[in-house]
C-alpha cells in the first residue's frame, strides 16, 4: 500500500503540477511512499510529455507511476488534482480522498456530482487558497484551504499518514552515515513494523523469498532475493551452501551490523554465521510452536548475540519448546503494523477473509490491511501470528479457523482468543458459517469487539526495533567504547 | 551516419559493460581457484616423490618386473582409455545469465516465457534471469530460474553513494559463482528478444541488446 496516490493529467504545466511535485519531493523526504496515477484528459494533445519536473521526480524514483493495466492499486491518502479528469472509477481504494483546487473547473457542481459518484461521498474538497474559494460561492467546503493547513506532511499526518522519519532529499542523504542492518527471512509483516521504527540513519534490507519480496518492496524497504531450494531445482546441500555464499555476497555488499533471522536459522543460515563473526547475529524467534515440534531449533540458540521474541496474546495457553528455553531471551508486546488505536467506524456491513473462503447474506467481502481495519465490521481468518494479533488488536470481531498444518499452534491461539471472549473459535467450515451467521447480529459484534478493547494488548514494534538498533552501535559510539 | 546515441542507449551499454566485468571478475577467481588448485596438487605430488616409501616403492616394482615379456601389455594398457568411474557424475547443465532490467511485469513476463520455450526447443543451459520485477511469483516458469536486483530507481534512492552499474558487476560475477555460469549477457528493455531471436543469437557471445 502506497502512502500517497495522487491522480491528475500529468502532461499539464503550471502551478498544480508545482504544486504536485513539491509535495511529492517532501512525501520522498519524509520516507513516504507515492504513486502517480496518470488520467489523461481529452483536451490536451495525446503526444504531449508529462511535465518536466513530474519526469524528474519519476527519473529520481521519488515516485512509482502506475501501470495502465495495473490492478487497484491501494494509499492511505488519494489527491486528485484536476478533477474533471475523473470519468470513471479510479483504479485506486484509499482511506482518504481529497480534491485540491488549484484552479475550480468551469462546471464544478457537475465535476463534484462525477466525483462523488465514482469515489463516494466522503471525498473531501480543498480549496488552493482564497482565491479558488471566492471562485466557488455557495459551495461546500473545509474551513482551511490546502496552502494554510501547515506542511503538508502535518496535513498527512493529521491522517494517520505518518512520517518515517528518513530524510531522503539527496543533497542531504550523500552525506548520511547510513548503517544497515540485514532483515533476512520471510517475516515480511513484522520486518516491515520494526523497520518504521528504526533510526532514520540505520537502513533495513529485507532478504526475503519469493513470497515476502513484493511486500516488503511495496513498504519502501530496499529488498534482496533469497531463493528456496525448490525454486532452483537443488538438493538442500547445495542450497546450504548457496544460502551462505548469498549472505557472504550480501554482507561485503551492505556490510550491515546486525543481522536479524526470522524464522529458523537453518543449516545455510547456520554456515553463514560460521563464517561471518562480524555482524551482529540476531534471531526473531517465533513463539507458539505445536508441542512435540520445532525443538531441533533450540541450540541454534548458541549462534546468537540477542534473541528477540515476539509476544502473543495468547501465551499462557503456549505449550512450545520456547517456553523453557527463555533464559537470556528478550521479549516485547505483539509485533504489528498497526496504528495508534482509533475509534473503529465498521458503517458499513463488510466481510474481511484472511486465508479463509467465507460469505455473508448482507456483507460485502473486502480486502483490508492493519490501517483499514478499523473500517471492517466482521472477519473470519487462519489464526497466524499477524492475522491473530491485527484483527483483535484493531477490535474487530472475528471467527477465528485455525490451520491445524501451520508451523505454529493455531489451534491454541484460537481456542485462547474464544475462552478470552475477544473472538469465536471454530474449526471447520461449517462451525465458521455458523459462527457468522451468529455475528451478522450487531449486538453480538459489538460484545466481541468491547472485550476486544478490556484486554487490549501494545504494539511492540518500536521496543523491537530500538533493541536491534541497540546492537547497531554508531561509528562515534564504537569509537568512544574502544577509547575508554 | 551514425545517429547520436541517446540515453537509453547509453544506460544498456553502461549495463553490458558492468555484465562483462562482473562474468570477467568471475572467470578471474575461476582462474585464481584453479591455479591455487594445480599448485596444490603439484607440491602434494613432489612431496610424494621425494619421500622415502615412495622411492622405496617405486624400486621394489621395477626389480619384481621383467620388463622384456611385460612391455607390450603395459603398452596396451597405456593407450586403452581409462574405463569410466562408476557412479560418476553427469556434467551440470551450464547456466546462463540474462539481465532483464528496465522491463515492465508483462515485458519481464513475455521474456520469461519465451526463455522456457528457447530452452525447450534445445536444453542446452539453464537461464537465470535477473529481473528487478518485485513480485517475483507471478514470473516463475519451470526451467527457469530467477533472480531479482533493486532497479536503479531504487538503488540510488536507499544508496545514493553507490553506482548501480557497481551493484550490477558484483551481482552478476555472484550469480556467475552461484550457478555456474557461463555467459553473461544484457536485454536491451526498449526490444526485448523473441524466441526467434533467442534461438538466432544462440550461439552469439555478447549482449543480446542489439541482436
Amino acid at each position: 500500500m502506497y502512502d500517497v496516490a495522487h491522480l491528475s493529467d500529468l502532461r499539464h504545466t503550471g502551478g498544480s503540477a508545482a504544486s504536485l511535485v513539491a509535495e511529492v519531493r517532501a512525501q520522498a523526504a519524509a520516507g513516504l511512499t507515492t504513486v502517480l496515477i496518470h488520467v489523461p484528459a481529452d483536451d490536451v494533445p495525446h503526444t504531449r510529455p508529462f511535465d518536466r519536473r513530474v519526469a524528474a521526480c519519476l527519473r529520481e524514483g521519488l515516485a512509482d507511476l502506475a501501470h495502465d493495466d495495473e490492478p487497484e492499486l491501494a494509499a492511505r491518502v488519494l489527491l486528485i488534482r484536476r478533477p474533471q479528469v475523473v470519468t470513471g472509477k479510479p483504479r485506486v481504494h484509499a482511506l482518504h480522498t481529497i480534491v485540491v483546487l488549484d484552479e475550480p473547473p468551469a462546471d464544478f457542481a457537475e465535476v463534484r456530482t462525477r466525483v462523488q459518484r465514482h469515489l463516494g461521498p466522503d471525498v473531501v474538497w480543498a480549496p488552493a487558497g482564497p482565491e479558488v474559494r471566492a471562485q466557488l460561492p455557495g459551495a461546500v467546503l473545509p474551513a482551511t484551504d490546502w496552502h494554510d493547513s501547515g506542511s503538508h506532511i502535518a496535513r498527512l499526518a493529521s491522517l494517520g499518514v505518518l512520517s518515517r522519519g528518513v530524510v531522503t532529499t539527496s543533497s542531504v542523504r550523500k552525506a548520511r552515515p547510513t548503517r544497515h542492518v540485514l532483515l533476512v527471512g520471510d517475516d515480511i509483516a513484522r520486518f516491515r513494523a520494526i523497520a518504521r521504527h528504526l533510526p532514520g540513519d540505520l537502513e533495513a534490507v529485507v532478504v526475503a523469498g519469493s513470497a515476502g519480496l513484493a511486500d516488503a518492496h511495496a513498504a519502501g524497504l530496499l529488498t534482496e532475493y533469497l531463493p528456496a531450494a525448490a525454486e532452483l531445482g537443488v538438493a538442500d546441500d547445495r542450497w546450504t551452501g548457496f544460502v551462505r555464499d548469498r549472505l557472504r555476497h550480501l554482507i561485503q555488499l551492505y556490510g550491515p551490523q546486525a543481522v536479524l533471522v526470522g524464522g529458523v536459522p537453518h543449516d545455510g543460515i547456520a554456515a553463514a554465521i560460521g563464517e561471518h563473526p562480524g555482524p551482529r547475529w540476531l534471531w526473531l524467534r517465533p513463539a507458539m510452536w505445536r508441542r512435540g515440534t520445532g525443538g531441533q531449533w533450540a541450540a541454534r540458540g548458541a549462534l546468537f548475540a540477542g534473541i528477540l521474541e515476539p509476544g502473543e496474546f495468547a501465551a499462557a495457553g503456549d505449550e512450545g519448546w520456547t517456553t523453557t528455553a527463555r533464559a537470556g531471551v528478550s521479549t516485547v508486546d505483539p509485533i504489528t503494523e498497526l496504528p495508534a488505536p482509533r475509534p473503529r467506524r465498521a458503517t458499513e456491513p463488510t466481510l474481511l477473509c484472511r486465508g479463509v473462503e467465507a460469505t455473508l447474506p448482507g456483507f460485502t467481502v473486502v480486502e483490508a490491511g492493519p490501517h483499514e481495519l478499523g473500517h471492517v465490521a466482521l472477519a473470519v481468518s487462519r489464526a497466524g501470528y499477524t492475522s491473530f494479533h491485527e484483527l483483535i488488536g484493531a477490535r474487530v470481531p472475528t471467527v477465528f479457523v485455525p490451520d491445524p498444518s501451520a508451523a505454529d499452534d493455531e489451534l491454541t491461539r484460537a481456542r485462547f482468543a474464544a475462552a478470552a471472549g475477544v473472538a469465536v473459535c471454530a474449526t471447520d467450515d461449517e462451525a465458521a458459517a455458523a459462527a457468522l451467521e451468529r455475528l451478522a447480529d450487531p449486538a453480538a459484534r459489538e460484545a466481541l469487539s468491547r472485550r476486544c478493547a478490556e484486554v487490549a494488548f501494545g504494539n511492540g514494534a518500536a521496543d523491537a526495533a530500538a533493541w536491534l538498533a541497540g546492537f547497531c552501535p554508531r561509528r562515534s559510539e564504537v569509537e568512544a567504547g574502544s577509547a575508554r | 551516419m551514425l545517429d547520436e546515441p541517446d540515453a537509453a542507449d547509453l544506460a544498456v551499454a553502461r549495463w553490458e559493460v558492468a555484465t562483462l566485468t562482473g562474468r570477467l571478475r568471475c572467470v578471474e577467481d575461476e582462474r585464481d581457484a584453479a591455479v591455487r588448485d594445480r599448485d596444490r596438487n603439484r607440491e602434494l605430488v613432489l612431496a610424494l616423490r621425494r619421500s622415502r616409501s615412495y622411492r622405496l616403492g617405486r624400486a621394489l616394482a621395477g626389480l619384481a618386473r621383467d620388463p622384456v615379456r611385460a612391455a607390450p601389455a603395459v603398452a596396451r594398457q597405456l593407450r586403452r582409455p581409462p574405463a569410466p568411474r562408476s557412479g560418476a557424475r553427469a556434467a551440470a547443465m551450464p547456466a546462463r545469465i540474462y539481465v532483464a532490467v528496465g522491463l515492465s511485469r508483462p515485458g519481464a513476463h513475455t521474456l520469461i516465457r519465451a526463455l522456457r520455450q528457447r530452452v525447450l526447443v534445445e536444453a542446452d543451459h539453464l537461464p537465470v534471469v535477473v529481473t528487478d520485477q518485485p513480485t517475483l511469483r507471478h514470473l516463475q516458469v519451470p526451467g527457469v530460474v530467477l533472480e531479482y536486483l533493486p532497479d536503479p530507481a531504487t538503488w540510488s534512492r536507499h544508496e545514493p553513494g553507490s553506482d548501480w552499474e557497481t551493484l550490477l558487476a558484483g551481482r552478476v560475477a555472484q550469480l556467475c559463482r552461484d550457478h555456474r555460469a557461463a555467459d553473461a549477457v544484457v536485454i536491451d528493455p526498449r526490444d526485448p528478444p523473441t524466441l526467434a531471436r533467442l534461438l538466432v543469437t544462440d550461439r552469439r557471445v555478447g549482449s543480446l541488446a542489439s541482436a
